[in-house]
């Protein structure tokens, strides 16, 4: 076996300038391709497995945005099964005067004393940024793209300028960033706060409520279309899970194109490691009659054929996967200023534990791409090849 | 110089390495022409979706229908602007619309959808002039009645004579609209008073829409309107209003450029690798060539050529691959509204994808071509 493995690489480094082309071709797929499947990969984690299944979202029955009297919040807050409830009043806003796209932000007032047990995704939230969230009242979290964007530290002041109405102007001190790749181009602040400041004290758009589980949701569902079927205005529920899920299906068609191009990207690698080891085989039929004289098998002809396109296929791989996570290592750092490039990957973070990803990915793709190239490298027939050479 | 059969016959006769090749070329161009065409569609559905000769007034400080909220005196006082336009009984061309979005239940599977609804007067005809009621007929007020867009109809099923809940009543659909592939296809249209009332909403409205005498008094309306001391409100022409609202689709051109060129580099270097394989298959074949008189310069061309040819065969296959999903229709979220668009591939779109094609070709195989052209004729004949 060590043999054999030897002689791939043997193989391998004969004809250096294939081997590198056919790497690079690869890696650069592989470096896309890990990107695109980040992104589709997270909003759909998003959407999937964050969006529970015990968790309700309460909002008024028909009007987008919705509008849930301050009234109703006793109410649903007593219901039976309910174990904890937030509410959320959005602020779409802006972080400069400017009011350009790239400095949008969705401005979220809530409960700050239970801001980690009420939001997935929040549990590595450093606890001294929810005491200081607690103490000061014009206190605010931002989401780590954001702070890139404004460039702030913790202890800073921003203003926010709702996209709403120019006269509603927030001006928070920043007491946290939030876990790089959570809640992207949100900002936390204490609906106290904002009830203050923008005089909205009647309403709140969602009010969210923690169930045990989704047997205890569905009881507490019920409940509240019991309660509130006659009120005016009405009230709806559904499980986070149903909630999201309808909003993402809003970039149904963009999630579509980013999957097309996943699977592009893939036949493509395919396409050309199976066009250089189908070259590097019909340039090989003579040494590889030779070995069949020597005793190879044709299985072991073809595993040496597909050996090689395995080992390239995985090691490029990697390369890859590790490329795409030191850009994201790097963008995330700092060091580079507020950009496009930077912007992406504080959206969509890649992870350290997906350079392994890059290695079966790849290994798989030099399978695919060399399964023909072996089959007509083990058909070769010694007489053929050598009436040829006499 | 070398004939331009010799560099097509080398391709013919190692036709599956050429195949191969170029299949790597399909496949990009086919995945470029499908991104673009995505943005084009979603651009030219917001294109079609305004009337020069309109002018959009919103509350002060809103930049989406969805939040403003106007009220009666505004709404007055705007449409006895000059400038307005009047039909033929002396009234002002204006239209009071609320737009709401509306979350929306469905009766069969119980799962919520969103429903863009706008309550409109009988001026709305006369302002929006694209709108043409296609089956059915339009609503009628009082009557408890909508007519929905094409592209409602499609992504819901509904049919002429339906009856959806909206608020506390049922509603019956009274007829289905087009209105040139625009926006406010993906609209349901009911009578503003009736909606109002269904949603407390009476004398107050989203937007109001004057209409201009042509596209300059329109422009000339709006910049008077924006600037106005006595009137608070966001005026823009509906043309430049929805405009703003593609202002993302610059973001996802640029991001398919990127994946285009990223995807481009890993196709150019299996080219490069065909390439080098096949100089190094006819390194005599080169040799004679430059013994038989032709220069270095020519053995370049002929080689750059060839790679050209592999590109340009892979480029048009995947060209018309992803012709393929010209006028395929789906739905996306512009800001804060759904609408429909379809895939457009137009010439810009073709000729970007061709140019794009060929420089991935040349500069695939430039590099094997110098190489090519290095080819000592004694050392590689001996």
């Amino acid at each position: 076996m060590h043999q054999f493995v030897l002689l791939i690489l043997k193989n391998l480094g004969r004809h250096k300038l294939r081997t590198g082309l056919t790497a690079l071709a690869v890696t650069v797929m592989v470096l896309l391709c890990i990107e695109m499947r980040t992104i589709l990969g997270t909003v759909l984690r998003r959407v999937e497995a964050e969006g529970s299944q015990s968790r309700l979202m309460v909002t008024e029955r028909w009007e987008m945005p919705s509008r849930i009297p301050v009234r109703y919040l006793p109410a649903l807050a007593r219901l039976e099964g309910v174990e904890d409830w937030t509410t959320w009043s959005s602020y779409p806003c802006y972080f400069h005067e400017a009011r350009q796209v790239s400095q949008q932000a969705f401005g979220v007032a809530t409960r700050p004393d239970n801001l980690v047990a009420m939001h997935a995704g929040l549990d590595k939230l450093d606890l001294s940024t929810i005491e200081d969230l607690k103490r000061q009242k014009s206190g605010a979290i931002l989401a780590a793209d954001v702070a890139k964007d404004l460039q702030c530290r913790i202890g800073q002041n921003v203003t926010l300028f709702s996209a709403l109405d120019p006269l509603k102007t927030l001006r928070l001190k920043v007491v946290g960033i939030l876990p790089v790749g959570e809640y992207p181009r949100v900002i936390f602040f204490r609906q106290d706060y904002f009830e203050t400041a923008t005089g909205n004290k009647d309403t709140v758009d969602i009010m969210w409520l923690r169930t045990r589980d989704a047997e205890a949701a569905q009881h507490v569902a019920t409940q509240v279309q019991e309660y509130f079927r006659n009120r005016q205005p009405e009230l709806k529920v559904e499980t986070e899970s149903a909630g999201v899920a309808r909003f993402a299906g809003r970039s149904q068609s963009l999630l579509s194109v980013i999957r097309l191009v996943i699977v592009v990207l893939l036949i493509d690698m395919v396409v050309v490691l199976s066009n250089s080891i189908s070259v590097a085989t019909r340039e090989r039929r003579v040494e590889m009659a030779v070995l069949k004289v020597l005793g190879f098998e044709p299985t072991a002809i073809m595993a040496l054929v597909v050996g090689e396109a395995v080992l390239i296929g995985a090691a490029s791989g990697a390369i890859g996967t590790t490329l795409a996570w030191a850009c994201s290592s790097v963008a995330l750092s700092g060091l580079l200023p507020p950009s496009g490039f930077t912007r992406l990957f504080y959206l969509f973070p890649i992870p350290i534990g997906t350079i392994w990803w890059g290695i079966p990915v790849g290994a798989l793709v030099g399978f695919a791409g060399s399964i023909i190239p072996a089959w007509n490298a083990r058909g070769i027939k010694v007489s053929d090849v050598f009436a040829k050479i006499a | 110089m070398i004939p331009l059969s010799y560099s097509y016959r080398n391709l013919r006769v190692r036709w599956k390495t050429t195949l191969m090749t170029a299949s790597a070329f399909t496949l990009v161009v086919a995945a470029l022409v499908v991104m673009l065409a995505f943005i084009r569609g979603v651009e030219a559905a917001c294109a079609a979706s305004g009337e020069p000769e309109n002018v959009l007034l919103l509350a002060k400080g809103d930049n989406d229908e969805v939040m403003s909220r106007l009220d009666h005196v505004v709404a007055s006082q705007a449409e006895n602007t000059r400038g307005v336009a009047r039909d033929a009984a002396n009234q002002p061309l204006a239209s009071r619309e609320l737009f709401m979005v509306l979350q929306h239940q469905d009766e069969k599977t119980g799962s919520y959808r969103f429903l863009q609804l706008r309550g409109v007067l009988p001026a709305a005809f006369r302002v929006h002039t694209v709108v043409h009621v296609t089956v059915g007929q339009a609503f009628r007020p009082s009557q408890s009645e909508v007519m929905i867009g094409k592209a409602v109809q499609r992504e819901t099923g509904f049919q002429v004579g339906d009856q959806i809940e909206i608020g506390r009543k049922r509603w019956r659909i009274s007829g289905v609209f087009e209105a040139n592939g625009s926006a406010l296809e993906s609209e349901a249209w009911t009578d503003l008073n009736e909606l109002a009332g269904q949603f407390r909403r009476e004398g107050a409205y989203s937007s109001v829409v004057l209409r201009a005498r042509g596209a300059r008094e329109a422009e000339e309306l709006a910049e008077r309107l924006a600037h106005s001391r006595s009137l608070r409100v966001e005026a823009m022409t509906e043309t430049s209003y929805y405009q703003k609202q593609t202002e993302g689709a610059g973001v996802m051109r640029t991001a398919a450029w990127v994946i285009a060129w990223f995807m481009g580099v890993g196709a150019m270097f299996g080219v490069m690798n065909t390439m080098f394989a096949a100089i190094g298959q006819r390194t005599k074949d080169i040799a004679v060539l430059r013994i038989m008189g032709f220069e270095a310069g020519h053995i370049l061309l002929a080689f750059l050529l060839e790679a050209t040819l592999i590109a340009v065969l892979g480029g048009s296959l995947g060209l018309a691959l992803g012709y393929a999903a010209n006028g395929f229709t789906q739905s996306a979220a512009i800001g804060a509204r759904q609408i429909d668009f379809s895939f457009r591939i137009d010439a810009g779109i073709l000729s970007f994808a061709g140019v794009f094609t060929i420089l991935m070709g040349v500069l695939g195989g430039g590099l094997p071509a110098l190489s090519a052209m290095r080819v000592k004729p004694l050392e590689a004949l001996r």
